[in-house]
């Protein structure tokens, strides 16, 4: 102890020395310029997003009263969030109150050069992009022009992505392309029509929002962008799928410069062939009740959830407006120990940000958040926009307030989501007072994990506040079937034909039960109705059409399969049953019809190639009953070409293999089927029908234990050689000796 | 430059030197010769100190031009003043014609109209009443363009008040303002240190 003491002592004296010898105050050469580097240059260099370059002596002498003052006051660089309340933060820009002192020192020193020639500011980056040349790149088909003047302009645009299979994205980095006027961003991505549809409603690129319109937080991720933050780059595992004909939707936080500005940022994803292991998920808390009578200074709000699972906070995006003042997250872990999660004291709409923690930060479950904000709406307040203030409640505009934290979390079991889901449709239950759309949400995750009464109850609370929805009658019907409720099931979906008849899907379901409960003219009937009143909708053509023909009724399926193909020429379903149902019928048009569906040129839409894989495996039957082989091989590889995960194709092509003894091709085959998700994959007893036997048993036994099950390999075998042994022992030796072998 | 109006002025200015009143400075216009900003106007002289790398000043230049507008209508000659000892006319050109500033322009690169206005960030706006009788121009505002701006990074959506449109107004209807100064935020015009 004491020695430590003393080497402490030591230390002291040594400090005391060196500032004795070198009183001198800080140069620009030797302490500013690099300080500077370190700090700014991101932002302040040539061609950057800065307003203006801080690199050489003369540019920074010239704005050293500037300089000293904004680091002081922590208005440079730009960060809001105190350090001490939140786990350790990404990017964080703060700087050391010795840095700051450092640079109010030099201005007050009279901003002295010291020897320049000793100091030369680091290079620009040369590299276009931070993460490298990226796999896409986005871009504005043209560019927008953002006025001179005027306040905050929030614009959503809509960048279609050029995909020709699925993929996954791992990171997504945003060029501003230097444009000064871009003062935050938001990314979601959209696969339904509903952005592309608000672009076209108001001309030129974009169209003016605060939402993200139909877009959402894939896998979780939040994606933003402000200047000087890095690029978005998903954690390992958390990976998110980007499917053909999916948008990027560009929220872009506009401020206007002065002049006129073209605005055309690139945005880079970036591809990785690691599928997620995964499951993110958004917890965002919100307050609707916000009332904010003119003058009130320190008004709170307050929101909170449990969690029901394990999890770990990736990072949160808090938000409110410009009324916005002290804006507190914390977490309350099981045992009662509180952890702050994000604290801004001084919240500016203009900085606004998401964070990312440095590390995932675990929170266990039991752990209650609490967001709780504060709002000025006194006229003290600079920021606000009414002088004299004005009432002000809660609502999407610029003008009205918000308060929300999205919160981005990764679940510690993917398995857990529908109980994490369940419990945020609680809250908004609980939060927001009855909301059909708030229960629907609920049944939907009761209905995920297989809760069919409380599903349907929460359901029926939706009816209560919305009862003619026809999604919601549809549904409830759904969790009534599930529950072998059939006849009440039926009455349900007859309700949801009879508020919404032009909508297919009830129709299709209550159809489905009618065939199911042996009523085919009822089937018939609904189906019927529906193709006259809903004109667009070739399902309810193949599924009348297959209802005739599990009636007998081969005629008047082909009429009606004659008349779909006259309205919807070129539906692969359509021709696929056609070709089926003429073979059926003993016609070789048959024939013709599925060659012509196999011929169809290739389209964006990979449904086409799931039907043309259905017509190739449909002649490989045939060809099997007609015994030629050559064919059936011909048309096994042709239906796996169209599709790869054609499993009753695959399974085939197994059996043919493990009758020819190509014992490596079986191999590729069944391994392939073990890849496939469950409701794609036949069952073990499909497969050892289907493949010959008893090779078929060793085949499948090696590709169990090629996939990691050596157990149930084993026991299979051991099984098999049970069964064979009152028919013939020679099999059973043959399969123990196998067995033997693994 | 000596037009009829300054041959004018002549006497007055001189009486104002002689009762120690600072004789009004002169700028520079791009073209490098001296440009006296009093002169021409009639009622009243208001100067704008803009620079083409600050981005508050930039942010105001729509408004700049709308206020330089109504005031020539009143009779207030409006100049942009590019307080800066390494003001560059090509830049200058460059800014105006971006921004679409088509107001008058001068240099001031002693920062002499500056000193003389008391003006020490841009936009900063300084107005002088320009008396009948012909004495020394009357300072009148000097402050910011409106309340917009309460700090760095510390602005409302909108402005609420302008305290210069006030006094425009005022001088516009033929008062002659009392003198209000207000706080301007904006980039510190690069004078030498003190």
């Amino acid at each position: 102890m004491k020695a430590l003491r003393l080497l402490f002592f030591a230390g002291l004296g040594c400090q005391a020395v060196i500032r004795a010898q070198n009183p001198a105050p800080p140069t620009f050469a030797e302490d500013i310029g690099p300080l500077l580097a370190e700090n700014c240059f991101t932002c302040h260099r040539d061609g950057g997003i800065g307003p203006f370059p801080l690199t050489t002596y003369e540019q920074v002498r010239r704005r050293s009263r500037q300089v000293a003052e904004v680091v002081a006051s922590r208005f440079m660089p730009p960060w809001k969030p105190l350090a001490e309340h939140s786990p350790p933060l990404q990017g964080d820009r703060s700087l050391e109150q010795s840095v700051i002192d450092r640079i109010v020192a030099w201005h007050d020193a009279g901003a002295p050069a010291g020897d320049l020639s000793a100091y030369t500011p680091p290079d620009p980056p040369t590299q276009d992009w931070e993460l490298g040349e990226p796999d896409l790149v986005l871009a504005f088909s043209e560019p927008f022009e953002l006025g001179p003047d005027g306040v905050d302009d929030f614009r959503n645009f809509v960048l279609p992505i050029a995909l020709d299979r699925p993929r996954y994205v791992r990171a997504v980095e945003f060029h501003p392309e230097s444009s000064l006027v871009i003062h935050h961003v938001v990314m979601g991505f959209d696969d339904t029509p509903e952005s592309r549809a608000r672009d076209d409603a108001e001309p030129g690129p974009g169209f003016a929002a605060m939402d993200l319109s139909g877009a959402v937080n894939p896998n979780g991720h939040l994606l933003g962008w402000t200047p000087g933050q890095s690029p978005y780059e998903a954690p390992a595992g958390t990976a998110f799928e980007l499917r053909p004909g999916t948008d990027l939707v560009v929220q872009l936080h506009l401020q206007p410069s002065g002049k006129p500005e073209q605005v055309a940022p690139r945005i880079g994803l970036y591809f990785t062939d690691e599928p997620p292991t995964r499951t993110g998920f958004v917890v965002l808390l919100r307050e609707n009740d916000i009332d904010l009578p003119p003058g009130v200074t320190d008004q709170p709000i307050h929101q909170t959830i449990t969690l029901p699972v394990d999890v770990e906070v990736l990072g949160l995006y808090p938000h409110a407006h410009y009324l916005g003042n002290d804006m507190r997250i914390t977490a309350t872990l099981p045992d009662g120990t509180e952890r702050g999660l994000l604290h801004i004291p001084d919240w500016d709409f203009n900085w606004q940000s998401d964070y990312r923690y440095a590390e995932p930060l675990p929170l266990p479950a039991g752990t209650r958040i609490d967001m709780r904000y504060t709002y000025d709406n006194s006229a003290a307040n600079p920021r606000n926009p009414h002088n004299p203030p004005v009432h002000v409640t809660e609502g999407n505009s610029s003008f009205d307030e918000m308060g929300s934290a999205a919160i981005q979390v990764v679940l510690r079991d993917p398995a857990d989501l529908p109980r994490l889901q369940e419990s945020w449709f609680r809250y908004l239950v609980d939060s927001e007072g009855p909301s059909a759309d708030a229960y629907f949400g609920l049944a939907n995750t009761l209905e995920q994990q297989e809760r069919w009464a409380e599903a349907g109850d929460a359901y029926e609370q939706a009816l209560a506040l919305d009862p003619t929805n026809v999604r919601t009658l549809n549904n409830l019907a759904a969790t009534l079937e599930f529950q072998g409720l059939t006849d009440q099931a039926i009455a349900v979906y007859q309700r949801a034909v009879a508020v919404a008849p032009t909508v297919a899907l009830p129709r299709l379901n209550l159809a489905r039960l009618y065939r199911a409960t042996q009523r085919p003219a009822a089937a018939i009937a609904v189906l019927t109705e529906g193709v006259a009143l809903i004109p667009r909708d070739e399902e309810l053509v193949s599924d009348l059409a297959g209802t005739y023909w599990l009636t007998g009724d081969l005629p008047q399926a082909r009429a009606t399969l004659e008349a779909g193909l006259d309205q919807f020429a070129r539906s692969p379903r359509l021709q696929l049953l056609l070709g089926q149902l003429l073979l059926t019928l003993g016609d070789p048009a048959g024939i013709d019809t599925l060659e012509r569906l196999l011929a169809a040129p290739p389209a964006a839409d990979s449904a086409l190639r799931y039907w043309q894989a259905e017509a190739a495996f449909t002649l490989a039957q045939l060809a099997r009953q007609q015994q030629d082989l050559p064919a059936f091989d011909r048309r096994l590889t042709q239906a796996l070409a169209f599709d790869p995960d054609h499993s009753r194709a695959r399974l085939l092509a197994a059996a043919r293999a493990v009758a020819g003894n190509a014992m490596d091709v079986a191999q590729t085959h069944l391994l392939r089927l073990l890849s496939l998700p469950a409701d794609n994959r036949p069952s073990e007893n499909d497969v050892l029908r289907a493949l010959p036997y008893p090779s078929g048993l060793r085949a499948y036994a090696a590709a169990l234990v090629a996939t990691g099950q050596r157990e149930s390999a084993l026991d299979l075998l051991t099984r098999a050689a049970a069964d064979a042994r009152s028919q013939d022992a020679r099999t059973a030796n043959l399969i123990e000796a196998w067995r033997d072998q693994l | 430059m000596m037009t009829p109006a300054r041959m004018l002025r002549l006497l007055p200015l001189l009486a104002a030197a002689l009762s120690a009143t600072p004789t009004p400075p002169v700028g520079e216009s791009l073209a490098g010769e001296p440009v006296d900003v009093f002169a021409d106007a009639q009622r009243g002289v208001l100067l704008l100190f803009v620079a083409p790398d600050c981005p508050i000043s930039n942010r105001y230049a729509p408004t700049l031009g709308r206020i330089a507008a109504t005031a020539a209508a009143d009779g207030i000659a409006t100049w942009l003043v590019y307080a800066d000892d390494l003001a560059k006319p090509e830049r200058i050109r460059e800014h105006r014609s971006e921004y679409a500033l088509a107001i008058p322009a001068v240099m001031d690169r002693q920062f002499a109209l500056a000193a003389y206005a008391g003006a020490e960030v841009t936009p900063e706006a300084v107005l002088f009443a320009l008396p009948d009788n012909g004495d020394a121009p009357q300072l009148v505002y000097r402050g910011r363009i409106d309340d917009q701006y309460e700090g760095f990074g510390v602005f409302r959506p909108a402005a609420t008040t302008s305290e210069l449109t006030t006094a425009l107004t005022a001088l516009a209807a033929g008062t002659v303002p009392d003198l209000v100064t207000t706080k301007a935020i904006g980039c510190y015009i690069p004078r030498p240190h003190p």
